[in-house]
């Protein structure tokens, strides 16, 4: 029994079978929960104001801006290095979802730098690192977009992902060094910021529904890759016949 | 709820932050099923019309 | 020198340069693209020269990435680099030397007419050495992820603008160091330090991308 057996599409599919219903419903309810908390439950913080329920979403979603290129990272490493291709269509569905992720934690971080730091947007080393994964993603789905045969599209990509690791890395260096001489400092949240103990436990739930959630959204979406592999492979056949 | 809400001078932000996310997973959730029942429904034609043919 | 490595450099070199190369071309975009600037921005000195490094840097990215579609799109077309997989260097060594030679014709003619660009931005003269050294150092990096990036679209018919997407954002750590190099010389600080950084990133992308591009270049084969 090694997990392996899993990279067998068939042995994937049914495995994913029995998730997907415990994992949306796990999701939404970890979800209203998390939601129920943090917005009738938690008191004002005495400097933000109300617009600390933000970061409630905006955390989470700011993780998994970060998270879901690790996974697809890893996955295409699987997929290159042990010719897997449910590796490669796992990574390539966590694309979008990545993308969203930081689309969201963009958004919701301009709409709470606003009010509190009187600007939508500050070049700070940690914004910019994220609005500079958005176009990592877009670039990875755009290849997948580009390129017609799924094989060459699958390493290609997987190739791609993994440079890409390597310069995200690179990137959040260059940039942090960068904004050592750009940044105005009053404007950046202070390192290390304590989040406060109230506020601790419903943003812990929130991070895990927001993590069930994605891990719902990739497995339906793997499952609809291997789907529609399996469908253009059997047309192929029949065309061939 | 309500009263708080219209006291608060900076609800408006809170509201469109989670407008905005709620819109986007919406979205992504949606388009996730729209896309599998397309797949599973594409992958049967296709198994069919090969144990007809 | 009758080594098959600088035989292709060569070969590539020459083909650049020929009229309808795209290597003179590049060039004039960079400068093009510079001028544009204070068009754009107005004539004040001490706001050029605050802009300068950046303005430089930016406008090199675009022109090598501009370029980068002749790396290896003809000679994948028609099929030379089938030819040139054959021949008697591994592939890796036929993708440096192709890099090599688009440094040879963008990054060079770049460096050394960057000083004369900087001076018309009205960066102190101290400053130039910098700027042309920062050049020298930093645009091997952008033939080198470039190589990269074109190595993964050489299939995708016009693939121009998704490259641009692919390699754009890696050339982030470039244009960062570099323009760092040129800010720190217009503000009297030591620009050793970063000059290494920059000098690390080009040698880190040299060791990388032959083999990524390499690997990319045999799976669009296939």
């Amino acid at each position: 029994m090694s997990i392996w057996r899993y990279a067998n599409p068939a042995e994937f599919m049914r495995l994913t079978d029995r998730l997907v219903v415990p994992l949306w419903a796990a999701a939404a309810a970890l979800m209203a929960v998390g939601l129920y908390w943090s917005l009738a439950l938690t008191p004002d913080d005495y400097q933000q104001g109300s617009t600390v329920k933000i970061l409630f979403i905006h955390v989470p979603a700011a993780m998994l801006a970060i998270n879901t290129y690790a996974v697809m990272a890893v996955a295409s490493g699987v997929g290159l290095i042990r010719r897997h291709h449910v590796s490669f269509l796992v990574a390539k569905a966590a694309a979008p979802v990545g993308a969203a992720f930081t689309a969201i934690a963009l958004i919701t971080g301009a709409v709470w730098g606003q009010p509190m730091w009187g600007t939508w947007w500050v070049w700070d080393a940690r914004l910019t690192a994220v609005l500079i994964m958005f176009f990592f993603y877009l670039g990875y789905m755009a290849l997948w977009a580009a390129i017609e045969e799924p094989e060459k599209a699958a390493d290609l990509s997987g190739v791609l992902c993994l440079v890409g690791v390597v310069f995200a890395f690179l990137s959040r260096y260059a940039v942090n060094f960068w904004a050592t001489l750009h940044q105005g400092a009053s404007l950046s949240m202070a390192e290390g910021q304590r989040v406060d103990d109230v506020f601790r436990t419903p943003l812990y739930i929130m991070i895990a529904a927001f993590y069930v959630l994605f891990v719902a959204i990739l497995v339906v979406r793997a499952r609809t890759e291997i789907r529609a592999r399996r469908a253009r492979s059997l047309r192929l056949q029949e065309a061939r016949a | 709820m309500i009263d708080y809400l219209a006291n608060d001078r900076h609800a408006l932000y809170v509201v469109s932050a989670y407008g905005a996310t709620a819109a986007i997973l919406a979205w992504l959730v949606w388009s996730t099923l729209a896309a599998n029942a397309r797949a599973r429904r594409d992958m049967q034609d296709a198994e069919q019309r090969r144990r007809k043919g | 020198m009758r080594s098959p490595f600088a035989a292709l450099v060569r070969r590539d070199t020459r083909l650049a340069l020929r009229l309808g190369g795209g290597g003179a071309v590049g060039i004039a975009f960079f400068v093009l693209a510079v001028v544009l600037i204070p068009l754009g921005v107005g004539r004040e000195a001490a706001t050029l020269a605050r802009i300068a490094g950046g303005v430089l840097w930016v406008a090199a990215l675009l022109a090598a990435l501009l370029s980068l579609d002749r790396l290896f799109q003809a000679d994948f077309e028609d099929g030379s680099l089938d030819q040139l997989m054959l021949a008697p260097m591994p592939l890796e060594q036929v993708v440096l030397a192709k890099t090599l030679a688009h440094w040879v014709t963008t990054g060079l003619p770049m460096t050394l007419i960057a000083p004369v660009l900087g001076a018309m931005l009205q960066l102190p003269d101290a400053a130039l050495p910098w700027l042309a050294i920062a050049m020298a150092v930093g645009t091997p990096a952008l033939s080198f992820i470039g190589a990269i990036g074109a190595a993964i679209t050489v299939g995708v018919r016009r693939g121009g603008l998704l490259l641009s997407i692919l390699v754009l954002p890696l050339y982030i750590p470039t244009l960062v160091f570099g323009a760092r190099v040129v800010e720190n010389a217009l503000l009297d600080l030591s620009v050793t330090g970063v000059l290494g950084l920059l000098g690390g990133l080009t040698l880190f992308a040299a060791a990388l991308a032959p083999f990524a591009a390499a690997a990319a270049l045999r799976i669009n084969a296939r």
